[in-house]
């Protein structure tokens, strides 16, 4: 059995760094916790830094009685997770400073993005369980941070829902196991055919409940609109960006590894989750009044057109392509979007963003840039995501889920649209300009542009990047 | 030597071109200078006449412009400038009528280049141009005093009637290419192959009609009487109206070539010889009467072409030319002095201002062909070789001539009377009259009268044998010893009975039942038949062609454009309706459902659970019942 | 037997699935997952001793349920205290501010 730990340093890093920073936090006068960051940071750093030496000097393994895989998509989610990490500890420097439990808050991000980084390695329906945990828990106490009534309300409801998932998905693999007797990936590749059709297809259905739960697509993504909310702006795009990554290699992977082909129909299951999540997703951000929330349904939709991907796991060569370059592409501009949204904590709603072009030219380009990444626009990197999932879609025989896609894509443009043409509006009085488009400081600002440059640069770069994203999956 | 023809017809075009351009600034001098211009031109011609020079040059591909004076066209060109300079001294004489000196002097020096160009011309096709220049020079000196609307109206008919017999010009050298004459050579004509040659001819014979103001175009000359009387006496009694006979003169081979060309001339001008005498004689007013008289005596012009009597023609011109241009001076003297050109008005007009009463008294006795004068010797030629061709044309052209003599003794008879008391009465009726002769007036009259007189020689056999030879047809009849006697007889006694009917006072008419007179005065009714048969179906062609062109074509246009525009329409509302339509259907839609879209988040929890749960349900239905 | 034990793990996880979908308490809810998590256990328990005694997954999976049962009563409790200490209330539904 390979039990070579230097394979999950990233995730040591980042556990360890949490460990240190929840006890130094607890000894830190307040005016110092800030250091737990800059641990966080570095350890987001040495977690890229052994994600490049794998990659490049061919470290792909399985540890721990392939319990855990060390592959590409490993690889792709570490440093899709890693950096995501790092821009929103940047988003978050402005609201957390001097907070009187702010190492804590440090410390749970970092937990949730090692659950997250879990849950993408995860060759094991128990590790996948374990990964489930660990990412979600630390996120309902993030949710609940700011202790004000919308906090706690979404917090109520982020942990109810998620512990309802949580407890279905557990059960699913109670079944799994049962029917595959073992929880391995490899194990149950092999003795799943031989299996009782319903058993699979329940245990199935329940532990993609949970894994849809965490990535927010319906019908489990009643959660999503709400945190995003009620919780503080920062928050909001962790909990749509980060543990989608692993959500949603997580599914690919137990699809395409753990499900052997024609025992469940399971593509046909996933396209209409897809075709649901993407549907409901455009259809009720429509006519949203808030920014926040728009975004949240925003990354349904997003949600469901990455299910795409999934549906057609096995049946096409570009599936996982598609989906591992459009994961960090999507999070990337998700995240530029949100941290635009961070800078400006007074404006709420969407009109409160008139005038934004005047005022802050900056921070009315990266809107434009990430909310047009968001549909889809060329050269922005999810365009080649887009492209390449729906071109995988094609290729998969689920022509009709692509055209359904497309449609929504135009119709998406309609409600980032709506959001950006008060941006470039004369604005009104000066005074109410001053008070509602304050800023939160330049941490939030430059993780924007970063997040936004970041987005255009990897769609630029998506020729050299996309090869990265077309290792074999170890089972 | 060409250059001297080419100066002949450069010195009054030029002249003339030179004056018209110039406008108003040149009037006061302009009489002097177009006089300058007609005495050299008349130096030119008589020099060219002794030298007989020829010129040519390239017009259009294979058709050459040339000149050549030949014996007619020496006679001619002499004639042309001589008659010039008398015409345009009596206007310089009568300036002060004539306003605008500059304007009318170029016109007339325009008209004698014209002219001359015409009568020395080889080819057909520099005769076309010449013989279109002169129907435009006309017009516009027709026209002269174009304020006055009567006597526009009065060109623009005169200027259609020629025009439209003209076409027969361009239908002939149309005929005449096809027929096979490509160089368009006044000699070679008459050796077009038939049937094209009979085209040929009938083309050159309208023409020739339309511009002589022959049967039936000779309402025309009528009409033209509207102009100033020089403009009378060069144009429409010299020049142009013998322009016609010229032609047939020169074309006399091509008349021979077909059998019926000959005749066809011959009785057309003998029948107007006699019928427009008739015409004349019955005319009140001294211009209509002389211009009855022009068509009449061209009329034995082109009875002399049609049987070959070439230099018989030649000397009628001749002859005509000094007697009728020295009668319409005359008439146009007393215009300026008594404003009336009325015969019973006139009376004592002789009298009272003499040397014109004599030069008129000269005129109008050769015009009566009274031996030994100018024209009884010419129509004695004519008739002559009328007889040889056959008895009856000889005996219609002896009736034209003693009718010729009736109307110009009716002419003389009222000028010759003492002027009555009331006489001022009649004065005044078309022009002010300034009760005087200016000197200018009188040269040209005398030296008019004086060429009437002598050409009275022309009756001697050795003097129309040399005419014979220098035109070309030595083998032509001369008048035998008993024809001269004959019209000799004939004039006289016409001339006497007409005297003594019309001294037997306004009782007794010289023609009668009134209706023939009626028809008579009228000008044979010419110009009503004319518009009858041509004018108004033209007209009426023309109202029905402008008629379609309004509903048919421009109907078509118009429908095309209203189709055009109803498509548009169509297509509008189809977009509005169909298109626009299924667009708004679908934002419609898309707003129904985005807004239902957020019903399901309720903000209940339980709620939440319960949609949860139900989906799952549903989807793991689905997996199973996909076994 | 297996499905005599089958059938006690499906019946808990129904009265506590009925209980978590009816009850209105915030400590309810829990308690009906925790009903649900009880079913798990012994699903997965009887599913390792009759099907695959030889290895430690079931076993495993056992420890896990206990664990995530902990940690969602920890968490639960506190979010409980949160929302009554920040708004006032112990149900659920009472908590509607955020919808649309």
């Amino acid at each position: 059995m390979n039990r070579n730990l230097t394979a999950l340093l990233p995730e040591i890093c980042l556990v360890g760094a949490a460990v240190t920073g929840l006890l130094a936090g607890s000894w830190l006068p307040r005016h110092r916790q800030w250091s737990v960051a800059v641990l966080a940071a570095a350890a987001a750093l040495a977690g890229l830094a052994a994600t490049a030496h794998t990659l490049a000097a061919d470290g792909e393994q399985t540890v721990f009685s392939a319990a855990f895989a060390v592959d590409a998509a490993t690889g792709a989610a570490r440093l899709a997770v890693l950096i995501t990490l790092l821009l929103l500890l940047a988003v978050s420097a402005p609201g957390v400073r001097g907070h009187r439990r702010e190492s804590e808050y440090w410390v749970l991000l970092m937990l949730s993005a090692a659950g997250t980084l879990a849950l993408a390695g995860a060759n094991d329906l128990l590790m996948l369980f374990a990964g489930y945990l660990l990412a979600s828990v630390p996120a309902y106490a993030l949710a609940g941070f700011a202790k004000d009534a919308r906090g706690v309300e979404a917090a109520l409801k982020y942990y109810l829902l998620g512990a309802l998932f949580g407890v279905v998905m557990l059960g699913g693999v109670a079944l799994m196991y049962g029917a595959g007797r073992g929880t391995g990936y490899r194990q149950l590749h092999t003795a799943l055919p031989a299996a009782p059709y319903g058993v699979v297809a329940v245990g199935l259905v329940a532990v993609l409940a949970g894994l849809l739960f965490k990535s927010g697509a319906a019908p489990a993504h009643f959660w999503m609109p709400d945190v995003a909310d009620g919780a503080a702006a920062p928050v909001a795009a962790f909990v749509t960006t980060l543990p989608k990554i692993g959500a949603l290699i997580a599914v690919y992977r137990l699809l395409h590894q753990a499900m052997p082909a024609d025992t469940v129909d399971w593509p046909l299951l996933l396209a209409v989750l897809a075709a649901a999540s993407m549907t409901l997703g455009n259809l009720a951000a429509f006519f949203q009044t808030s920014a926040t929330r728009l975004l949240a349904y925003s990354a349904v939709s997003q949600a469901g057109y990455l299910l795409m991907a999934a549906a057609v796991a096995t049946r096409s060569e570009l599936a996982q392509q598609g989906l591992l370059f459009y994961l960090p592409a999507y999070a990337l501009t998700n995240l530029g979007a949100f941290a635009v949204v961070a800078e400006l904590p007074h404006a709420r709603r969407l009109e409160d963003y008139r005038g934004l072009a005047r005022r802050r030219p900056a921070l009315a380009a990266v809107l434009v840039v990430c909310l047009l990444g968001l549909v889809g626009t060329p050269p922005t990197a999810v365009f080649i995501g887009k492209l390449e999932v729906f071109s995988a879609a094609v290729d998969g025989g689920y022509t009709w889920l692509a055209v359904l896609a497309a449609v929504n894509t135009v119709a998406s443009l309609f409600y980032y649209l709506r959001w950006l043409a008060p941006c470039f509006r004369p604005a009104g009085d000066e005074d109410r300009l001053r008070t509602v488009l304050a800023p939160s400081g330049t941490w939030a600002a430059a993780a924007a542009c970063a997040a936004a440059t970041g987005s255009l640069v990897l769609g630029l770069a998506a020729g050299a990047a996309l090869p990265l994203a077309d290792g074999p999956l170890l089972r | 030597m060409s250059a001297l023809l080419w100066l002949l017809a450069a010195v009054p075009l030029t002249a003339g071109t030179a004056l018209l351009l110039t406008g108003r600034r040149l009037d006061r001098p302009a009489p002097a200078l177009g006089v300058a211009a007609a005495a050299a031109t008349l130096g030119l011609a008589v020099a060219s006449a002794v030298l007989r020079p020829e010129a040519s040059a390239p017009l259009f591909a294979g058709i050459r412009a040339g000149l050549r004076v030949d014996g007619l066209s020496a006679v001619m060109t002499v004639v042309v400038a001589a008659v010039t300079l008398a015409v345009l001294v009596f206007s310089a004489g009568e300036k002060d009528r004539l306003s605008q000196g500059g304007r009318f002097h170029g016109l007339m020096l325009l008209f004698a280049g014209a002219m001359l160009i015409t009568v020395t011309a080889t080819t057909l096709p520099l005769l076309l141009m010449a013989w279109e220049v002169m129907g435009a020079a006309s017009w516009a000196l027709i026209g002269f005093w174009w304020r006055q609307p009567q006597r526009t109206r009065a060109a623009d008919t005169a200027f259609l009637t020629t025009r439209t017999a003209d076409l027969g010009l361009y239908l002939a050298a149309g005929a005449a290419l096809a027929g096979g004459v490509t160089a368009l050579d006044l000699d070679a004509l008459a050796g077009a192959r038939g049937p094209w040659v009979h085209l040929l001819t009938a083309g050159v014979v309208a023409a020739a009609f339309g511009k002589s103001a022959q049967l039936p175009f000779s309402f025309w000359l009528s009409r033209a009487m509207q102009a100033p009387s020089p403009v009378s006496a060069l144009l429409h009694a010299a020049t142009m109206a013998a322009a016609g006979a010229y032609l047939l003169l020169r074309l006399h081979a091509l008349l021979e070539a077909t059998a019926w060309g000959g005749p066809l001339v011959a009785w057309t001008g003998a029948a107007t010889a006699l019928l427009l005498g008739v015409a004349a004689a019955a005319q009140r007013d001294l211009k209509q009467l002389l211009a009855a008289s022009t068509c009449s005596q061209i009329g034995f012009m082109v009875l002399a072409a049609g049987t070959g009597g070439v230099a018989a023609g030649t000397a009628q011109l001749t002859a005509h030319a000094a007697v009728k241009a020295g009668l319409f001076l005359a008439a146009g003297a007393w215009l300026y002095a008594l404003g009336t050109k009325q015969l019973p008005a006139l009376r004592g007009a002789a009298r009272a201002w003499q040397w014109v009463g004599a030069a008129f008294t000269a005129c109008a006795l050769a015009l009566a062909g009274l031996p030994p004068l100018s024209l009884w010797a010419a129509k004695d030629e004519v008739l002559a070789a009328a007889f040889a061709q056959s008895a009856a044309l000889y005996a219609t052209g002896l009736a034209a001539a003693a009718v010729s003599a009736v109307y110009s003794v009716k002419a003389l008879w009222y000028v010759l009377r003492e002027t009555p008391g009331d006489a001022w009465q009649g004065y005044d009726t078309e022009e002010s009259g300034t009760r005087r002769v200016t000197p200018l007036m009188r040269p040209p009259l005398l030296v008019l009268a004086a060429a009437a007189v002598a050409l009275g020689v022309l009756a001697l056999p050795g003097v129309f044998s040399a005419l014979r030879d220098a035109v070309g047809t030595p083998d032509e009849p001369s008048p035998s010893a008993w024809q001269l006697p004959l019209s000799a007889a004939v004039a006289l006694s016409a001339a006497w009975l007409a005297w003594r009917i019309q001294g037997r006072g306004p009782g007794p008419r010289l023609l009668r039942p009134a209706a023939v007179r009626r028809w008579a005065a009228g000008w044979l009714g010419l110009e009503q038949a004319a518009r009858t048969l041509a004018v108004r179906p033209v007209l009426a062609l023309a109202r029905a062609t402008a008629v379609f062109d309004d509903r048919v074509v421009d109907g078509a246009v118009h429908r095309a454009a209203r189709a055009a525009l109803t498509a548009a329409g169509l297509a509008r509302r189809s977009d509005d309706g169909g298109v626009d339509a299924l667009v708004r259907a679908v934002a419609r839609t898309a707003r129904r459902l985005g807004r239902a879209a957020r019903r399901p988040q309720t903000g209940l929890l339980h709620q939440y659970y319960a949609q949860a749960a139900v989906g799952f349900a549903v989807l793991t239905l689905l997996l199973l019942s996909l076994r | 037997m297996l499905e005599l034990f089958l059938l006690l793990a499906a019946a808990l996880f129904s009265v506590g699935l009925y209980g978590a979908l009816s009850q209105q308490s915030i400590v309810m809810i829990m308690m009906g997952i925790e009903l649900m998590i009880a079913g798990v256990i012994t699903a997965a328990a009887a599913l390792w001793h009759f099907l695959a005694p030889a290895a430690a997954d079931g076993q495993v999976i056992v420890v896990a349920a206990v664990v995530a049962m902990a940690v969602e009563m920890a968490m639960g409790f506190a979010v409980t205290t949160a929302v009554f200490r920040s708004r006032d209330i112990d149900t659920a539904d009472a908590a509607e501010d955020l919808k649309g």
